[in-house]
């Protein structure tokens, strides 16, 4: 399902408009990424385009003979037939409804489709040409550190991928005295990297910083530094990317959203 | 009985004199009078018993010794008793202030204490600043480096314990190759092969034993789930706790120094102490108000510096109402309740938002209250209450003072009829006298008509004078009907309606107009003014003896002279003013009386003012519409012939005249039976009736005129019908003195003077109203011109001699009276009807009837 804002409402998007596609499950994940996204979005002048999933392996999960669920609460569910399913289109209508209020009330576009199958697989099938991939991180799925290292795969020609470390779902809008961070090996951001976190510092009003990541043992001295940033860049092209430990101590560091992109083509 | 009806015995029957028609003031009479020296005495003249009565009910404290004030309106109990009680509250202590502050144990019941007198409003004061300095306090400190070192590790620590504590349980999954899924409903467990969740139909091609330990796996990563989950509101409640324990160890040392300030200010004053104590504890544990209120003063439009209790709701909790203090009492005479600068007249308060202190006059002294809307709020006090979102809410700071709070450790003057006709104000009175403590109960609760939620405020000790003014009906309906009422007012303070016009007393009146006209800003008043004045005064009494103290109609007679000398261009009032504000109110309510003598002069309605004619006289009777009274003729007639000794009155026969009035025809068969035949039974049946007269009536006024009538038709002699005659009669044919003699006379006069006076016209009044007649001057010059005559008579006989031209006759040494005099005439005629009758009597036996009832 695919729904777009009627164009008498909104202007038309420019042709350069980069999206943001977001990767919902469940109502938490949309309450978790949306500000970050949409301010994301916002400072990018791109639209919000949310992909609702309905995790086929959820659906194989429960319904295994033996499955029983436990709630959040830590009590055992027994599941009826066909309730998860009710449940997800239920969790489907809530996030179409949480999206488009604040989409609406930061006068961005938005559109919301709802598919069954693999997350990761939908999203990377999801994604064209400078198209940014936000991806919420829990607990139990994909760690920062691997999902740092699949970046590189998930992200579109152009484009990126925003990773939402869980931390930041129980933190209100950060301030803006909390900076925009380039991380990389050197001692200052490459060009095109630097250009775009200008523009995104200015545009969210943070600070502009820099950290330089000589290798994996120097993370944990930055993890204070990392963790109070607004955001962080990174490129896809950094040797960063091609150094697992360092990926994974970053990843493990990782309590702030942030965007890896390519900047081969990114203005 | 003075000389004045000599002649009258005589058998002169002259009229009287001019000068005893309407007694006048000589204006030199009132030379050198100091209205500066009197003008402090003069708020109480002429009433010496009321004064004593004031004086001991306001200077005893003993329980329930609260005044009454009775008598007429405009006799100046208002204001005599308000400037006595203020003299005397002046030099008094002034009371303790009473403020409430928030309960924090249960806001409900809010705490009530006393402090001495002007603390309120300091420590009001000083408690606003206190919360204005921690307002912008707080929230630095919370900005601090140092907090935010110390809270972030908190919130690491936190979040470290819940990390490791899933990440334990997400190592085991993943070590057991379980996949852990958040769904809508809850978490999913399944195994995983190659990365991936085992579908369901792989999942059953597994060997059994594969089967059974991926269940055992998941149940027991299940268990530790479960540990994990349910020991979250634990990490979170302990995380709570160090935030708290941060606070109380960075902020609470802030707001001990701050409280502390506070406390030095109000060190001998225990309730604040602690009080001071519960705001502390109160505080540490509230700091997110702080907070709040400072991000919403940061997205205000304005800036502003600090955080003002009034602008954030959750604040008022540390503010201090003022229920009693300097500023509820000043109050200016006649006003009432007032509002504070900060609010017009109804405009309602916000929460939180209180009056500025003010000081002054009111300050000093002990509080003299006069509450003009004595509704049971305005009275007791009210809790109101405020709409936020849509829902009506209260707190302490809405707690409002009523009269009573405001009048405590004074006097509180009530209209008592206001009181009264508020519904539930005179219970809420008597229970707080009674219960010497204010309290404040909602009247929507107390009926159980609202379920809004309100408070419980504590009581306030009561100790107040109260003094209430009324009428003399509402004070006896009081005595009678309500069996607390002497118990709670045991002092009646009783007003006159008038004294005696004695020289002293006349300049004593004189100076309260003068000091009346100095105040109000009228024109200087002249001494002819001011003997007129005294004798208008005199006339109001209805009495040339008296002066009336109904002040507040003299006071307006003044007033309005003040006007038509303004009118005539002079710089002073003088008698012509005088006389000419009393001739136009007089014109101004005029109408219904000219409509009433325009019907007598076409004769439509029957009067006649010349001639003569049997059983037929003038009476008279007072009419009072509004503030106007006047005297208006009736024709009275009788009639008279062979009956059973019944004297009939139509007006009683038709249920159109009251007890009093048949009273008065009764006591004409009582006089006929002791007067005349008295050897013979009565039998007469005689009717009386008031000729085209369709309303009720009643008084005793005219039974002399009825007998006169009665007489007259008995006796066949015919009445003058020159004359009108007023005055009630006895079983001994005295004439009784009636009211409204005054008017009864002009009433005639004046309708004589339309028709054009022959100078034989007159009224017969009793000798006993001589001392009440203040005439109009036009009557009394008539009648010194001799074109006008005022009879007065002591007895019937002195009165029918003077209609009739005739002797009325007195009985011989036979018991008989002269043949030619009425007295005579009335008896033969008596004794003839009861030979009539005994000759009937004769037949009806003969013939076998038994019809003889004597009377």
């Amino acid at each position: 399902m695919t729904m777009t804002v009627p164009s008498d409402r909104r202007p038309p998007a420019p042709a350069a408009r980069r999206r943001l596609v977001l990767r919902v499950s469940t109502r938490h994940d949309v309450e978790a990424g949306l500000q970050t996204t949409i301010a994301l979005a916002s400072a990018l002048r791109g639209e919000l385009s949310a992909l609702f999933v309905e995790e086929e392996a959820s659906l194989h999960a429960v319904a295994l003979p033996f499955q029983t669920l436990m709630d959040f609460t830590g009590g055992l569910v027994t599941l009826a037939p066909g309730r998860i399913e009710t449940a997800m289109r239920g969790e489907a209508r809530a996030c179409r409804r949480l999206l488009a209020a604040a989409a609406e009330q930061a006068r961005l576009q938005w559109s919301f489709r709802s598919l069954r199958g693999d997350a990761l697989h939908l999203l990377h099938q999801e994604g064209i040409a400078g198209d940014i991939l936000v991806l919420n991180l829990d607990r139990f799925g994909l760690s920062g550190g691997e999902a740092l290292a699949r970046a590189g795969q998930l992200a579109p020609p152009g484009g990126g991928v925003l990773l939402l470390p869980p931390k930041v779902s129980r933190k209100a809008q950060p301030p803006a005295a909390q900076p925009v961070l380039t991380l990389g090996q050197d001692a200052t951001p490459a060009a095109p990297l630097r250009g775009l976190a200008e523009h995104l510092a200015q545009a969210l009003g943070s600070p502009l910083g820099h950290c330089t990541i000589a290798g994996p043992a120097s993370v944990p001295a930055l993890a204070g530094e990392l963790a109070r940033a607004r955001l962080l860049l990174m490129r896809l092209e950094s040797p960063l990317f091609d150094a697992p430990d360092s990926l994974r101590q970053i990843g493990f560091a990782l309590r702030a959203p942030l965007l890896a992109i390519r900047t081969d083509q990114a203005g | 009985m003075t000389g004045e009806n000599d002649d009258i015995r005589e058998g002169g029957h002259r009229p009287l004199d001019a000068e005893r028609l309407r007694r006048v003031t000589d204006p030199a009479s009132l030379e050198g009078i100091d209205a500066a020296g009197r003008t402090a005495a003069a708020g109480l003249i002429g009433q010496p018993r009321a004064y004593d009565a004031i004086r001991f009910g306001s200077g005893t404290r003993a329980p329930g010794f609260n005044l009454f004030a009775m008598g007429l309106p405009g006799t100046g109990r208002h204001s005599a008793i308000r400037a006595f009680l203020e003299a005397q509250a002046a030099d008094a202590r002034p009371p303790d202030d009473w403020v409430y502050v928030n309960n924090f144990d249960d806001p409900g019941k809010p705490r009530a204490f006393c402090l001495p007198s002007g603390a309120g409003m300091r420590f009001r004061a000083a408690m606003d600043d206190l919360i204005a300095d921690l307002g912008v306090t707080i929230p630095a400190l919370f900005e601090s480096d140092e907090y935010k070192a110390r809270r972030g590790a908190l919130d690491q620590e936190f979040e470290e314990q819940q990390e490791t504590a899933f990440a334990e349980v997400n190592k085991a999954a993943q070590e057991k190759s379980i996949a852990i899924m958040r769904t809508p409903v809850g978490f999913a467990f399944a195994p995983k092969r190659e990365g991936e969740v085992v579908k369901p139909e792989e999942f059953g091609e597994l060997p059994e034993a594969e089967r059974d330990r991926i269940q055992a796996d998941i149940k027991a990563l299940q268990e530790a789930m479960k540990q994990v989950l349910q020991q979250m509101p634990r990490l979170e409640k302990a995380r709570r706790d160090g935030i708290r324990k941060i606070n109380n160890e960075l902020v609470g040392g802030t707001v001990e120094a701050a409280i502390g300030e506070v406390r030095g200010q109000f060190h001998d004053m225990p309730a604040i102490q602690d009080h001071l104590d519960a705001v502390a504890r109160d505080l540490v544990g509230n700091l997110k108000i702080f907070l709040e209120a400072a991000a919403t003063a940061a997205e205000a439009p304005v800036p502003t510096n600090g955080v003002p209790a009034e602008r954030e709701p959750k604040l008022h909790r540390y503010a201090v109402n003022v229920i009693v203090g300097d500023h509820e009492r000043d109050h200016r005479p006649g006003e009432g309740r007032k509002p504070g600068p900060k609010q017009a007249p109804g405009e309602k308060q916000e929460p939180g938002e209180q009056q500025e202190p003010e000081t002054g006059e009111g300050a000093r002294g002990a509080p003299v209250i006069w509450e003009p809307n004595p509704t049971y709020g305005n009275l007791v006090g009210r809790v109101e209450q405020a709409s936020r979102m849509g829902a009506l809410t209260t707190d302490f700071t809405l707690i409002r003072p009523g009269a009573l709070h405001r009048a405590n450790g004074g006097a509180l003057i009530l209209n008592a009829r206001d009181l009264l006709l508020q519904p539930f104000a005179w219970d809420a009175l008597k229970r707080s006298l009674r219960s010497g403590a204010i309290t404040i109960t909602p009247l929507g609760e107390q009926l159980n008509l609202l379920s809004t939620i309100s408070l419980e405020p504590d009581p306030i000790p009561l100790d107040v004078k109260v003094v209430l003014i009324g009428d003399r009906t509402t004070y006896y309906l009081l005595l009678r009907l309500d069996p607390d009422f002497p118990d709670l007012f045991k002092v009646q303070a009783d007003f006159d309606d008038d004294f005696a016009r004695s020289p002293d007393n006349a300049a004593l009146y004189a100076t309260l107009l003068m000091d009346l006209a100095a105040r109000e800003g009228l024109r200087p008043v002249d001494n002819g003014a001011l003997a007129r004045m005294i004798d208008e005064t005199a006339r109001f009494a209805g009495d040339s003896q008296k002066l009336s103290l109904q002040v507040g109609q003299v006071a307006d007679i003044l007033r309005e002279a003040d006007y038509w000398a303004g009118e005539s261009g002079r710089d002073g009032i003088t008698a012509a003013d005088v006389a000419r504000a009393v001739d136009q109110r007089r014109h101004r309510g005029d109408r219904i009386r000219l409509r009433m003598q325009e019907a007598i002069t076409r004769d439509i309605v029957l009067i006649e003012t010349d001639g003569a004619v049997v059983g037929q006289v003038n009476g008279l009777a007072v009419l009072q519409f509004g503030g106007q009274s006047f005297g208006r003729p009736s024709r009275i007639t009788a009639s008279a012939r062979l009956g059973t000794g019944r004297v009939i009155d139509i007006e009683r026969e038709v249920e159109l005249g009251g007890p009093l009035h048949s009273k008065g025809v009764l006591i004409l068969s009582g006089f006929l039976a002791a007067h005349y035949a008295l050897d013979v039974p009565v039998s007469l049946s005689a009717s009386l009736v008031f000729e085209q007269s369709y309303g009720g009536i009643d008084g005793d006024s005219a039974s002399s005129a009825e007998l006169y009538a009665l007489l007259s038709a008995l006796s066949e002699v015919p009445l003058d019908q020159s004359f009108a005659v007023t005055g009630s009669v006895n079983q001994l044919g005295q004439v009784q003195a009636i009211g409204g003699v005054n008017e009864k006379v002009e009433g005639f006069y004046d309708i004589c003077a339309a028709r054009g006076l022959t100078g034989r016209q007159g009224v017969l009044i009793p000798a006993a109203n001589v001392v009440h007649l203040m005439l109009r001057e036009d009557v009394v010059e008539a009648c010194s011109a001799g074109r006008f005559a005022v009879h007065a008579v002591h007895s019937i006989d002195q009165g029918i001699e003077i209609l009739t031209g005739r002797t009325a006759g007195s009985r011989d040494g036979a018991g008989r009276f002269p043949p030619d005099s009425v007295n005579g005439l009335v008896e033969a005629r008596l004794r003839s009807f009861a030979e009539m009758r005994r000759g009937f009597a004769r037949k009806e036996v003969g013939e076998g009837h038994d019809d003889d009832r004597p009377i």
